[in-house]
């Protein structure tokens, strides 16, 4: 199978015309669904059907095929080299319980800046991919470097259950794992620095015992390595009236179980 | 008396063009399995490639000639490419009904009876794609009528679906003069005529023809595409502003000039340039 630009955009309820033609033409092919887009691939003609249900971001879906092409054009003549592998969540050992007040640092657009950084996407892609309201869209785009495709054969205009698995290159993927490693690079390397302050980081937001030297330590490191941030930090305890009246309406839609609940953002 | 020259003759202009045209039409005559060209892409090749190269020549050889000659149809795509039911069918599929006249010309190839259908809105004759005219084929008519429908019905989707059919009072024998392609159109998912395609099973050589001339269509489709972007990014960098906008932006422009000489004479410190200069950036449309 061929897959080539030969990309035709249409709408979600046109599937069904275009399985039917498949069916007339007694011709095979191939059909994927997922939570943007429904895919038909056939022969080397591929119909994509944006969904209904996330219509807002049907025509931010170039951003696919920028990030492809940027990482494809990046790796041209390069050699990628894989980091080490290290955890997305990571607890202090040390720590069984922490005391008193506790700081946090989240990054912002953590794998979408270090992608910039790294020079895998062009700043245009960069900046243009700063403006979609939809942050799961930016995510998936890079996630699509590593994701293998399966696709459901169609015959005679109905999907089998028949499938095959469509892969990118090994160097794609090591692509996407470069950039979710180099980030919890930077979390260990502040972790290290932080020593037993250190409480824990999850992903892209690292938690530690809030001191003014602590905030210092974590804010140079982050802009030293040139990566956006937001500081949170845990407020005030409630006033004794305040927590009554919480009681009273009950709970607004809080995690009562969530540690950090109590944080919140400068 | 003059004596008569024995050095032959140089053709230039109209003859020489003349010739050239003649000598590619008796080619592509001979050699019957590939595209027999019409009249218009023969004129395109002579104009494009052939009347260029040997314009300015002093001696043209008919050696030279026949060779340029054979190496164009040598590169010319098989016959088997104007049997309609040889045709990649994903191709035919979802063409926008006001593409169809780019489709016709710059998809498929000038050797295909097809007819252009929008059922009860109107439909064109059979005609042969070999003397396709927008105008004169009834096409531009018929595109109009649907775009006048499809305001009235508030819906502005529409695609013509390529469907192989039989000709009228035709012989389902696979002879392909017996086929047309009927482009039928599609309003909100739904046909306009009916589909009745050919019943017609290939056979494994015709399969295997079929296969051949895939990537000729591939390459076509993939032209057409990259011409449709860039018309797209064309007509998008031409939109014109609307005129208050222009006003407006000189306005701005003019309000940006003078407040940099009033900083450049020191009445304005750098922060207050910077916010009043954002201030009037962002009022630019």
């Amino acid at each position: 199978m061929v897959l080539t630009n030969n990309i035709t955009i249409m709408r979600n309820d046109s599937q069904s015309v275009i399985l039917g033609r498949l069916s007339l033409a007694n011709g095979k092919g191939y059909y994927r669904k997922g939570s943007y887009s429904t895919e038909i691939i056939w022969a080397d003609r591929k119909f994509v059907f944006p969904s209904n249900k996330k219509k807002g971001s049907f025509k931010d879906l170039w951003i696919f095929r920028n990030v492809m092409n940027d990482v494809k054009e990046y790796c041209v003549g390069r050699r990628i080299k894989e980091l080490p592998k290290l955890p997305v969540n990571y607890w202090n050992p040390k720590i069984d319980k922490a005391k008193g007040r506790i700081a946090a640092t989240d990054l912002n657009h953590a794998y979408w800046r270090i992608a910039f950084i790294n020079g895998y996407i062009s700043p245009k892609t960069y900046e243009k991919g700063l403006l979609i309201k939809d942050k799961a869209l930016r995510l998936a785009s890079l996630a699509n470097l590593s994701s293998a495709k399966q696709y459901f054969l169609i015959e005679g205009g109905k999907v089998t259950k028949k499938s095959i698995t469509l892969r990118f290159e090994a160097y794609l993927q090591k692509v996407y794992n470069n950039i979710r490693y180099e980030c919890y690079q930077h979390m260990m390397t502040m972790a290290n620095l932080l020593g037993d302050d250190f409480i824990c980081y999850k992903t892209d937001c690292i938690y530690y015992k809030q001191t003014k030297k602590n905030v210092e330590l974590v804010t140079t490191y982050l802009d030293s390595v040139g990566i956006d941030y937001k500081q949170l930090v845990e407020t005030d305890r409630p006033e004794r009236e305040h927590v009554l009246d919480v009681i009273k309406k009950g709970p607004s839609g809080t995690n009562q179980n969530d540690p950090f609940k109590n944080l919140g953002t400068n | 008396m003059p004596q008569k020259s024995n050095r032959p003759k140089v053709l230039k202009g109209i003859r020489l063009y003349n010739y050239l045209l003649r000598q590619l039409g008796e080619k592509n005559k001979k050699k019957a399995s590939v595209q027999q060209l019409s009249v218009a892409s023969k004129r395109k090749i002579v104009s494009s490639v052939l009347y260029p190269k040997f314009k300015d020549s002093t001696k043209v050889s008919i050696r030279e000639v026949n060779g340029t000659i054979n190496a164009i149809i040598g590169k010319l795509p098989p016959i088997e490419i104007c049997n309609p039911l040889l045709l990649p069918q994903q191709y035919l599929t979802a063409v926008e009904y006001y593409d169809i006249d780019n489709h016709i010309k710059n998809f498929l190839p000038d050797c295909l009876d097809i007819r252009v259908n929008a059922g009860v809105i109107g439909k064109t004759k059979i005609f042969n794609t070999r003397n396709y005219n927008y105008y004169t084929n009834g096409v531009q008519d018929l595109v109009e009528e649907i775009r006048d429908y499809l305001a009235l019905e508030q819906s502005g989707i529409a695609y013509f679906y390529g469907v192989v059919k039989v000709k009228p009072k035709a012989a389902n024998n696979g002879n392909p003069i017996n086929y047309f392609v009927d482009y039928i159109l599609y309003i909100n998912d739904t046909p306009q005529d009916i589909i009745k395609p050919a019943d017609y099973a290939l056979n494994k050589r015709e399969i295997k023809k079929q296969e051949n001339i895939t990537g000729y269509f591939a390459t076509r489709f993939k032209t057409l595409q990259k011409e449709k972007k860039r018309k797209a990014r064309i007509a998008k960098k031409a939109k014109e502003k609307k005129p208050s906008e222009i006003k407006m932006n000189e306005k701005i422009k003019k309000a940006l000039d003078s407040l940099r000489e009033v900083y450049q004479s020191g009445a304005l410190t750098k922060a207050q340039y910077e916010a009043l200069r954002d201030e009037l950036r962002k009022r630019k449309k």
